[in-house]
Formats: structure tokens, C-alpha cells, sequence
């Protein structure tokens, strides 16, 4: 009894730093005029290695909400930053079912191949709709940059918020 | 035992697909959700329009300390190139007084000219001067946010401009915030006049310092080091004000340093252009 009470505490406590982690990297694109430092990549990060096991139903729908957030803060079209959020949040969870999340090398593969995925995809459909061709070497580098802190995150996601636990 | 352990582990898989399936659904809503932005409907344009200042006051409190870091780190490296700048100052203060004297007369000229053609008045415009509270200009769609509104007076469309030239134009409006487009967002798209001889053409961003002119039909007469300025076609811009430089010709487009770096920039005057026209008729 003591112990569920424990571990509901412990899920609660490390989903509100996550969350709050979520919110302090979005709003921080509101003062990031830095053609390096992009935060929606640190968000992509945070999105992806927070969670190890498995997920409740409102944890996709605040993702999807964090998401509208960081649109009307950048003024892009809603329901673009939930679709990548939330993507990163599907290969988590795929990566999970398949049992191959706790491979660390995978996973930052994983991650890796998704976020240059959404760049691809995010420059073509530009080059599409507005005829306009972006330097690609500004967008490599910007995931560059975040890519330095994914073993950090990683070990500090890890080792503080006890991802190999089961909530069931 | 076996069976309830297969049990449970097949409910576990269970529940765990259904989540990814309820994730899959929430991507294609949010997919379609932006589709339905294309039209550029009133709900959620007025959607955002009236959450930028919310927005807004809620991003700045959660950042308020590293707010307060980096403008404590800007201010040190500010004081350290005062000193320099002042010194320059000091050499240049004689050869700028000459050329301000030199633009004063030319200035006075060119009234004088207008005067005599009736034209002085096509050229002035009523502005308002407002702070950058934000600026977004490394995103795709490149924009910022100043500190007036609807009860400034401001409109869409408005065109903003710093002291050396354009800047783009204003999208959202809230009461006390609205967002400006920048030249170098994506989708931005300004009429312009390049050289002495007003070849038209329209000015592309491409989410980079430097913007591209297209559909110019005298392509091959357009020189490196060329003025570009808005032509006035299309209504939203006013036309002569200053916009860049041509600095690179390749096969099929022409690139334009602008004059105006918002990096620079701390405050931007927004230009009374519709009411101006609407004094005139």
C-alpha cells in the first residue's frame, strides 16, 4: 500500500518535470533568435527519451496541446509542431513495443533517422508550396548541435526517473 | 500460471497498441487541422490572433530568469564596444557633419523639385514606432512580435519598416501585441523595383539573410550593387522605400542584401500607408 503510494507519487513527480521541461523549451523559442540553437529540437528530445515505459491516454492529448502551444508562439499553422511532437512520441512508444527502446545505440538512431526525417520532409514540402530552396547546411548543423546533448539527457532521463519501471 | 501470465502479457500488448493507435490518430488530426489553415479560414485566424498576447505573457515568465541572464551578458559586451564606438565617433563626427550638410541641400532640392511638380505629398507618411518584444526571424516562417495593437491604430497588412529600410509587414493583431511577417519568411512575397531604370520584379524570401528576386523580364540589364525599392504595386507597400542591394546574380535568380538587419533592432516604425491613400480620395 505504502509502495503504491510511492510509485504513484514518483509517476506524478517525474511526468510534472517533464512536462515542465516541455513548456520551458517551448517558450524559450520566444526569445531564441539564434540561427543554431533551435528549441523545438531540444522539445523533439525531451519528447522522444522521456518516455521508457508505458504511457496513460492523456499523455498523447497534453502532447498534442503542448503542441498548439509552441504554434501560436511561433506562428505556425496549429497542428503543425503537435504532428512532429506527437510523431516523436509514436517512435518512442514503437520503439518500446518492439522492445528495442533500452538499446541505446538504437535508440539514438532511432531518433537520429526520425529528425532527419521531419527536416526532409519540412524542406520538400517548403520547396513544394513556396518554390523556395533553404540552405540545408543551417538545418544539419541546428540538429547537430542538439544531437551533443542527447547522451546527457539520455543519462540524466535515466537515471532520475527510473524508466525500466512498469506503471502497472 | 502459464495461462494468466499470457494473459496479462497479451493485455499488456493490447493496451499498448491502442496507444499507439490513439497516437496515430491524434498525428492525423493534427495533419488535418493544419490542411484546414490553407484556406486561411476567420476562426482560426481569430484563434491566433487573440492568443498572442496570452502567449506571449505566459512565454516570458517561464524565461524570465534566462531572460534576465542574457540581457545581463548583452549589456557587458554593449558597455565594452561603447568605448570603441565612441572613439570612432569622435573621428568621423567632422567628414558626417559635411555629408549631412550635403543631404540637407539635397534634401531641400528635392522638396523644392516636388513643390514644383505636385508631388510632395504622395510621399509622406503618419508612422507609429514600436518596441520588438520578440523576434522569430530563424523559423521557417520568419516573424516577430511588437508591442502595439488594435488600439494603436494598427492593421493588417500594415507595412513596419527600421531606419534603413523595409522590413516586412504586419499578420496578426491583438489588443496590444501584433505579429509582423519579415521579408525573409518563406511565404513572403513583395512587389519591387530594381536599379535607376524601375525594372519590376517581386521579392521571394527564402529563410535566410538574403532574399531572391524573380520574374524580372529585364534579367540580363540588372547589375551587382543595383537599389532595390518597393515598386507600390499591389497596394501594401508604399513605393520608394529602401529594401536592399543587389549582391549576387546567378543563372535564374538575383539575390538582394537587405538594408535592415532585425537582429540589429530594437524598435520599428510601422507606416500609415492605407490611411494615407484613403486621405488622398
Amino acid at each position: 500500500m505504502i509502495f503504491d503510494r510511492d510509485k504513484r507519487y514518483n509517476i506524478f513527480h517525474s511526468e510534472f518535470i517533464i512536462h515542465a521541461a516541455i513548456f520551458i523549451s517551448i517558450s524559450l523559442n520566444i526569445f531564441s533568435s539564434n540561427s543554431i540553437v533551435d528549441f523545438i529540437i531540444l522539445t523533439y528530445l525531451i519528447i522522444y527519451l522521456s518516455k521508457g515505459s508505458k504511457i496513460e491516454w492523456h499523455y498523447p492529448l497534453l502532447i498534442f496541446l503542448w503542441g498548439c502551444y509552441s504554434d501560436l508562439i511561433i506562428g505556425y499553422p496549429i497542428g503543425y509542431s503537435s504532428t512532429i511532437f506527437l510523431f516523436f512520441l509514436l517512435l518512442n512508444q514503437t520503439s518500446h513495443f518492439f522492445g528495442i527502446f533500452f538499446i541505446d545505440m538504437i535508440k539514438f538512431i532511432i531518433f537520429f533517422t526520425g529528425l532527419f526525417l521531419v527536416s526532409a520532409i519540412e524542406l520538400l514540402i517548403i520547396y513544394l508550396q513556396f518554390g523556395t530552396n533553404i540552405l540545408i547546411h543551417l538545418h544539419v548543423l541546428k540538429i547537430l548541435f542538439f544531437l551533443i546533448f542527447y547522451y546527457p539527457i539520455n543519462y540524466f532521463i535515466k537515471n532520475n526517473f527510473n524508466l525500466y519501471a512498469t506503471k502497472e | 500460471m502459464r495461462t494468466s501470465r499470457n494473459s496479462f502479457f497479451q493485455s499488456f500488448l493490447g493496451s499498448q497498441l491502442r496507444i499507439i493507435i490513439f497516437i496515430i490518430i491524434l498525428i492525423l488530426i493534427s495533419t488535418l487541422l493544419i490542411f484546414t489553415q490553407a484556406d486561411k479560414s476567420k476562426i482560426f485566424k481569430s484563434v491566433e490572433s487573440s492568443s498572442i498576447n496570452v502567449v506571449y505573457f505566459v512565454s516570458s515568465v517561464v524565461t524570465t530568469p534566462i531572460q534576465i541572464l542574457e540581457k545581463g551578458i548583452s549589456k557587458i559586451s554593449e558597455i565594452r564596444n561603447l568605448y570603441e564606438d565612441v572613439e570612432q565617433y569622435k573621428k568621423e563626427r567632422l567628414i558626417e557633419s559635411r555629408s549631412f550638410q550635403e543631404l540637407v541641400s539635397l534634401k531641400l532640392k528635392i522638396a523644392e523639385y516636388e513643390r514644383l511638380l505636385r508631388l510632395n505629398k504622395d510621399l509622406e507618411y503618419s508612422f507609429i514606432t514600436s518596441r520588438v518584444l520578440a523576434d522569430l526571424s530563424e523559423k521557417y516562417f520568419s516573424s516577430i512580435l511588437i508591442n502595439v495593437g488594435k488600439k494603436d491604430g494598427v492593421f493588417i497588412n500594415m507595412p513596419i519598416t527600421g531606419p534603413n529600410g523595409l522590413l516586412g509587414k504586419i499578420t496578426d493583431i491583438d489588443d496590444s501585441i501584433s505579429r509582423a511577417m519579415l521579408a525573409t519568411d518563406v511565404s513572403s512575397r513583395i512587389p519591387v523595383s530594381v536599379s535607376d531604370n524601375s525594372f519590376q520584379g517581386i521579392l521571394i524570401g527564402q529563410n535566410q539573410k538574403n532574399p531572391r528576386i524573380d520574374f524580372i523580364k529585364e534579367y540580363s540589364e540588372v547589375v551587382i550593387g543595383d537599389l532595390v525599392t518597393t515598386s507600390g504595386k499591389g497596394g501594401i507597400f508604399p513605393p520608394y522605400i529602401f529594401v536592399g542591394q543587389v549582391v549576387k546574380k546567378s543563372a535564374d535568380y538575383i539575390e538582394v542584401e537587405l538594408f535592415e538587419d532585425i537582429d540589429t533592432l530594437t524598435h520599428v516604425r510601422l507606416i500609415n500607408f492605407s490611411n494615407n491613400i484613403n486621405d488622398d480620395f
